[in-house]
């Protein structure tokens, strides 16, 4: 009898309706409280203090006073800013035209192009940091430089002048993730109804004319989830720059950002104060560019329901 | 009963997957270990290196360690990883006070942060018994104001001149009558002629040419409360003078911005540049990545302001230290000044290493300094050990004290870059303000 009881109990526990959707975001629930959660308060409180273990004290904004008018804080701050207006420029009309043309039934080889432009998305960054460096070697035997070579152009330093070395960044952001945006891109367009394409058709539509009103505004929560974490990415950018400078010092910190500073000053130098200071600020910006995205997005209005 | 199991096991599966995913994030970083043999009943030591080529010595003279001490074996475990992230885990766990190991290498430019913040253990008591035998210069920079010494080095670290002799010879120039940096110049304005060649290179991604001018003139990076201190005469003048350089032409920014980049092996393997002024330990990097210069290179003084001053200067290292937290200090500090400083332990880092030794009887001791067999006597045309024994053993070395690893790190990204490279026109003295004024601390 008690058993039993106990077994209808276990059962209206696994059955019932109201618990089950709190056991399945669980582990999420609690992976976020315990890494997330936690350490953003943790560093906020750690962002007023002079961090030394034990004997941490408060030091009130002192950390702040030190970053805001650093010149390498603003330089690394306009390097993430500008970074990620332009990776978000590039990132999204390049890949969905990409997935357009790969959804197109008259495309040939869409497996393998797919597949293609996917694989370097699976390459580790450290690997790909690596090849890229010697790519755009300073010597004239380095691989690009004989390449703009054919053009009649001269060696270049690539890695140690700004512009060239925002074109690199900027090449191997695209080369890595263009793949991944097309992908959803591509999942997107998908769930697009083919039946609008043919009424469409039959109204005389063009390529274009579909393109323009059928598929972008359909793809609209598509493009608005990839430019939430092109954004994230963008200012999180950071391993690209520590590869493609072997270590996290470009010169006269051309390709340094703000999680470059951040990691710098915590992780290089033991400031784990100013770090925090730093990661409070990086945090407030995300924030801030993102909701002012999605409020502008339409995302927190209801009306179109 | 079906759906039920099914249920379970989608849970599980799904608590399995949330959980895997956090371990899976973590980067592998291509760490490897090495051990000594172990005995029985020895202490279990834990180390960490960043250069693979320690391993093999840390293991080694655990070996000849437990041979000569039976009564207190230890079981050596080495790990190595990489440069940058092994110091960064290692700061971040001494910052903790937990998973540290018992013993670390520590490069130069991280140093300061360490013994900084008191993560060492003082180990004047384990060095003291070969205090007469060594460079004490090289042991005492490890320490802070109150005469604790923290770390040994593997060497000497003594800077010199590698000449190119054939890009020498071409020009006409005999390196041996090159004492002050006006002599330099003059040699390399006849090597430029004869060769188009230039004579010298400076980083913009680390500091061993203009910090060694700067030890000729006594100036630090750091005053003497250990806080950064760029804006002085000497260093003013010190870039003035690689300027003047830079501007006849016969000094070039390094490619790939430093000397250990791959472009710069490459570079000089070409008879790309005819001087080179680093330390002696850099011998190294010529024999393992510069076939094409054996037997071309010569190893002479550095030279030095003015004509009678002293041609030493002490650069880079790494001191190996003991870490606060250990539950073996005492044998970890004899064990450290056992391979650092004894015969064995300088034997085998001249010979496999190439390291100049920090005990000074080995300087002359014609096993080790004629031995034709060593493959660094046999690449150089000259003797490095008539450097060291000319230097003698009152050397000049870097101040790393206090705040040092932080100027450091201001040095190699932005203060000689924009000093050497990007903005060369800029007045010396207020771009070192700025670059000061930079620095937080």
């Amino acid at each position: 009898m008690e058993s039993k009881k106990k077994k209808r109990l276990s059962s209206r526990f696994l059955y019932s309706q109201k618990i089950a959707p709190y056991v399945f975001i669980a582990p999420f629930l609690i992976t976020f409280v315990v890494f997330f959660a936690y350490s953003i308060v943790n560093m906020v409180v750690m962002s007023f203090q002079n961090v030394a273990g034990a004997n941490s004290t408060f030091i009130g904004l002192q950390n702040y006073q030190k970053i805001l008018p650093n010149a390498v804080f603003q330089k690394a701050l306009k390097n993430s800013i500008f970074y990620t207006i332009v990776s978000c420029a590039l990132m999204i009309p390049i890949p969905l035209v990409m997935a357009v043309m790969l959804n197109s039934r008259h495309m040939k080889g869409k497996a393998f192009f797919r597949s293609l432009l996917f694989i370097p998305a699976l390459t580790s960054v450290v690997v790909s940091g690596v090849m890229f460096r010697l790519m755009f070697g300073e010597l004239e035997g380095s691989f690009m430089n004989k390449l703009i070579g054919l053009f009649g152009a001269g060696p270049l330093i690539w890695l140690r002048t700004p512009v060239t070395v925002w074109i690199i960044l900027f090449f191997l952001c695209m080369w890595r993730w263009t793949g991944v945006n097309m992908m959803y891109y591509l999942s997107g367009l998908q769930q697009i109804d083919s039946a609008l394409y043919e009424s469409a058709a039959i109204d005389g539509a063009g390529t274009l004319d579909t393109f323009r009103y059928i598929t972008i505004p359909l793809l609209k929560p598509t493009t608005i989830y990839v430019l939430t974490i092109s954004i994230f990415g963008g200012m999180a950018m950071f391993s690209e720059s520590y590869m493609i400078f072997n270590g996290n010092k470009s010169p006269n910190n051309v390709g340094t950002t703000l999680v470059g500073m951040l990691y710098r000053m915590g992780f290089e130098q033991g400031n784990l104060g100013i770090a925090s200071a730093i990661g409070v600020v990086f945090l407030l910006i995300v924030l801030v560019v993102n909701v002012v995205q999605l409020f502008i997005n339409g995302t927190f209005g209801r009306k179109e329901d | 009963m079906k759906k039920r199991l099914l249920v379970t096991l989608l849970t599980a599966s799904l608590a399995m997957a949330a959980i895997g995913a956090v371990p899976a994030m973590a980067s592998d970083d291509g760490s490897t270990q090495g051990t000594n043999t172990f005995v029985d009943g020895g202490t279990d030591l834990s180390f960490w290196t960043f250069q693979e080529l320690h391993v093999a010595f840390w293991t080694t003279m655990a070996d000849v360690w437990n041979e000569q001490n039976p009564d207190r074996p230890i079981n050596l475990t080495v790990t190595n990883g990489e440069s940058h992230s092994l110091h960064t885990k290692l700061l971040t766990a001494c910052e903790a006070g937990e998973g540290t190991p018992d013993i670390a290498d520590i490069e130069i430019g991280y140093y300061g942060s360490f013994v900084n913040k008191g993560y060492l253990i003082p180990i004047n008591d384990a060095v003291e018994p070969y205090e007469n035998d060594v460079v004490m210069s090289r042991v005492t920079m490890y320490g802070d104001p109150e005469g604790n010494y923290y770390g040994v080095d593997f060497h000497l670290g003594a800077s010199v001149a590698y000449y190119n002799m054939d890009i020498m010879n071409a020009a006409g120039v005999d390196p041996a009558d090159i004492v002050t940096w006006d002599d330099f110049i003059e040699a390399g304005k006849k090597v430029l002629e004869a060769t188009g060649k230039p004579m010298c290179a400076v980083e913009t991604a680390d500091l061993f040419l203009p910090q060694m001018m700067m030890l000729e003139l006594g100036a630090q990076y750091v005053d003497a409360e250990g806080n950064p201190n760029l804006v002085t005469d000497e260093h003013v003048q010190v870039i003035d003078k690689i300027r003047e350089m830079i501007d006849l032409g016969i000094c070039i920014v390094a490619p790939g911005g430093g000397f250990h980049t791959e472009e710069w092996y490459g570079f000089l393997d070409q008879d790309g540049v005819a001087c080179v002024l680093m330390p002696l330990w850099y011998m190294g990097r010529f024999t393992d990545y510069m076939p094409d210069l054996n037997q071309k290179m010569a190893i002479y003084q550095i030279p030095v302001w003015n004509e009678g001053d002293v041609r030493e200067v002490l650069q880079g290292g790494t001191g190996t230290s003991v870490i606060k937290g250990t539950e073996n200090e005492q044998l970890a500090k004899d064990f450290l000044a056992f391979a650092k400083l004894s015969k064995e332990g300088c034997t085998y880092e001249w010979n496999e290493l190439g390291f100049d030794p920090i005990r000074t009887e080995l300087w002359d001791d014609p096993e080790i300094t004629e031995n034709k067999d060593n493959k660094f006597l046999a690449y150089f045309t000259t003797n490095p050990f008539d450097i060291l024994k000319a230097n003698g053993t009152e050397l000049t070395a870097p101040d790393i004290s206090g705040l040092y690893s932080t100027t450091y790190s201001t040095l190699v990204s932005t203060t000689y870059a924009n000093a050497f490279e990007i903005s060369i026109d800029m007045d010396a003295a207020e771009l070192l303000q700025q670059e000061q004024d930079s620095i937080i601390f």
